[in-house]
This record gives C-alpha cells, sequence and structure tokens, in this order.
C-alpha cells in the first residue's frame, strides 16, 4: 500500500468530501458554535481528538467483535453507546490530566456526544470496505487517515465560516437577512464552492 | 440474538459506568466556564443552554 492512499484519503475526506458542506453532518454545531472564531476553533479541536478517537474503536469494534460474533445490525447503537462513552472518558482523562487543556476544550467536548459527523465517518469507514480493500490493520490505518482528513475539513469550513460571519456582524445586511438567514445563505455559497472540487481525485 | 442482546447490554453498562466515573470527577479548581464562549454558542445539545432556556 502506497503513501498515495494516505495521501488521498486525507484530501478527499477534508476537500472532496467535505464532511460538513457536502454530506451534511455536523451541521447542529456547525451553525451553533460558529459566531467566534475562537469558539470555531475550540470545537473543531475537540472533534478532531473524538473523531480520531472514535474512527480507530468503532473499526477495530466492527471488525473484532461484530463480525466474529454476527451481530453487525448492531452497528449504529454499539456506535452511537461508544462514541457516547468515549466522549465521557475523554472529557473525564483530560480533567485528570490537563487543567489547560480542559480550559480551552472542556465546554465542547460534552457537545460532540450530539455530533452526527463523528457517528457518520465512524458508518462510512465500515461502508467503505476498507478492511476488505487493504486488510485488516492497514484498513485501519486508512480508516483513521480518513477521520483526521474529515476532521481537518470540518476544523476548515468551521474556521472559514466563523470569521465570515465575524466580518457579516459589521456589514449592512438588509433587516431580514439578519442573523441566521445570511449565514445560512452563506453556508450555501461555501457548498457550491466546495462542490466544484468535485471530480479532482477519480 | 441473544449475542446483541448481552453486548448491547455490555455497551450501556459501558456507557453508564463512564457517565458515573466522569460525573463523579471534579473540574479543575479554578475553572469557570467564560461566559463570553457561552454566548457565542447556540448548540442545541448543550445543557446549560437548555438550563438557562428554562430559566427564561
Amino acid at each position: 500500500m502506497s503513501w498515495t492512499v494516505f495521501f488521498v484519503a486525507i484530501f478527499s475526506s477534508m476537500l472532496i468530501n467535505n464532511v460538513v458542506l457536502m454530506k451534511f453532518l455536523g451541521v447542529c454545531p456547525f451553525l451553533g458554535v460558529s459566531k467566534k472564531t475562537g469558539s470555531a476553533l475550540g470545537m473543531s479541536a475537540a472533534v478532531m481528538f473524538v473523531m480520531v478517537i472514535a474512527a480507530f474503536v468503532s473499526y477495530l469494534l466492527y471488525y473484532l467483535v461484530l463480525v466474529p460474533l454476527e451481530i453487525e445490525f448492531v452497528q449504529t447503537i454499539s456506535f452511537i453507546l461508544i462514541i457516547a462513552s468515549l466522549v465521557q472518558l475523554v472529557e473525564m482523562i483530560i480533567k485528570k490530566i490537563s487543567k489547560k487543556l480542559y480550559k480551552s476544550l472542556g465546554v465542547y467536548i460534552a457537545l460532540i456526544t450530539t455530533n452526527c459527523a463523528i457517528l457518520g465517518i465512524a458508518v462510512e469507514n465500515i461502508t467503505r470496505d476498507f478492511a476488505g480493500q487493504y486488510g485488516l490493520f492497514p484498513g485501519l490505518a486508512v480508516a483513521v487517515t480518513t477521520a483526521f482528513g474529515a476532521a481537518l475539513g470540518f476544523g476548515l469550513v468551521m474556521f472559514a465560516f466563523s470569521t465570515i460571519r465575524e466580518r457579516l456582524e459589521g456589514a449592512n445586511v438588509p433587516e431580514a437577512w439578519k442573523g441566521v438567514p445570511v449565514s445560512l445563505i452563506t453556508a450555501g455559497i461555501m457548498a457550491l464552492a466546495f462542490a466544484g472540487l468535485g471530480g479532482i481525485v477519480g | 440474538m441473544m449475542p446483541a442482546v448481552i453486548f448491547v447490554t455490555v455497551m450501556v453498562v459501558l456507557f453508564l459506568g463512564t457517565f458515573m466515573l466522569n460525573k463523579n470527577t471534579p473540574a479543575p479548581v479554578d475553572y469557570k466556564i467564560s461566559a463570553a464562549r457561552c454566548s457565542a454558542c447556540s448548540h442545541y445539545g448543550c445543557a446549560l443552554k437548555q438550563e438557562e432556556a428554562e430559566e427564561s
């Protein structure tokens, strides 16, 4: 397996199949936590942290537990529970080991339980059958890389959108468009721009 | 069917266990949620926001 696979996995999940603007997952934090750039970056960092760990754990759980027991049909509920448990665990560990990290991510970590982008990437890693294509453990590396790329893509659009929203606050926007309407129009234009990247990797 | 029921039960117990552990772990002593950062967020899943909405 060449390094190209990892490069394509990162590039494609970050820009071409962007989790927010192309798959419309994680739209709630995208709209909810993007009023200020600082908050957007905090949320992005927390999502990156949990998304990569969740992809790793859910992939192993599926192939080492669900498949041997032939209970693949409980995949979704088990991923939801494993992500919820991971979020609790990560929050607890951060509380214990790093006061500074807890100060910067603490508010956002709990919100990740409701972030469907995390579940979406975990499910997609299974649907795309990386284990079948590359083997169990090389497939795990590709799955984790894909999750990392998706988290980078989430961070990129959160940062871009938050800077645009900060500028929009001072802009001369028609009264009826102020607030959410103009934000949604902006998000739509951003999605169109990202759609233009489709087809770069064949 | 039985392995699925046992597996899901184990997962639920695991979640409840981590939830209780996290709840019983105290936050750093001088930790306070910044009001400015909180007002910059309108995430519907946030418990603080829900409490605020109920109070008002």
